[in-house]
């Protein structure tokens, strides 16, 4: 038990660490202050959502479809991150040409 | 019979459902509104901790020979996944700064500069392409755990 507790406190010790140094250069303006003038409306928009018909019709469906970009965003980096490291396999196991001097 | 290896990564695998289930509902905040995306990404932070810390083994063996030879995947995992943690943490750290509705329920307030609105979306942003590639580098071990569930038909004996 004390070394489940010992281990979650060290995780949530590193992220802590993190936040306080982020808090420390959020404060010291390191990221400025982004946003000021487009508060209200990013803040309107992100509460209200995006209205349009089809998910007021069907909210089920408008979160679905709403959330399909981050499916896509991973799909598509999953895939080509599984084929470049299947790439990087194949170009390490193919042996090497043979050259002039080795009389092949 | 089960064993406990097998035990064990079924639990992972549950474990990890539902960690990517939470990341892509908190994703989007449009879609499911303020208060559900707030919730999510709370929930995403708890479950994230239970995450890692089935990995220590893992994280303490990679660490302690990070100076050591290493295979350049497992190098490139280490450096992946110390990103992923980063973006991750900053992602629910400053989701909670510029939380509206879970926080006003729980009566705390944080917010004191607009930058986490900033910061909040330049690392939910880097969280989505990192989490696409840390998937992508567990690949085998997702698709091995489908292939042996009792819907694939080719459960161990």
């Amino acid at each position: 038990m004390l070394k489940i507790i010992g281990r979650i406190m060290a995780i949530l010790l590193v992220a802590g660490a993190l936040t306080a140094a982020t808090n420390v250069a959020v404060n010291n303006g390191v990221f400025g202050s982004r946003l000021g003038g487009e508060r209200e409306e990013h803040e309107r928009n992100e509460r209200d959502g995006a209205p349009n018909s089809l998910s007021a019709r069907y909210p089920a469906l408008g979160v679905a479809v709403g959330l399909l970009p981050t499916v896509l965003k991973l799909g598509v980096l999953g895939v080509a991150t599984v084929q470049a490291g299947n790439l990087a396999k194949r170009l390490r196991r193919r042996p090497a040409a043979p050259t002039p001097a080795s009389g092949a | 019979m089960v064993t406990e290896s097998r035990k064990r990564t079924i639990t992972t695998g549950i474990i990890d459902v539902v960690l990517l289930v939470l990341f892509i509902g908190a994703a989007e905040p449009r879609p499911t509104g303020i208060l559900w995306h707030e919730w999510l990404g709370i929930a995403f932070g708890v479950i994230a901790v239970v995450h890692i810390y089935r990995s220590w083994d893992w994280i303490v063996a990679t660490l302690s020979r990070v100076f050591a030879q290493q295979t350049v995947t497992t190098r490139f995992s280490l450096v992946l996944n110390i990103l992923v943690f980063v973006s991750m943490t900053l992602a629910v750290v400053s989701g909670i700064a510029i939380s509206r509705e879970a926080l006003e329920t729980l009566g705390i307030e944080w917010l004191t500069n607009n930058a986490w609105r900033g910061l909040h979306g330049l690392s939910a942003e880097a969280a989505v392409i990192l989490v696409g590639i840390h998937i992508a580098m567990h690949w085998k071990w997702i698709v091995n755990l489908v292939r042996r569930t009792p819907i694939a038909g080719t459960v161990e004996a």
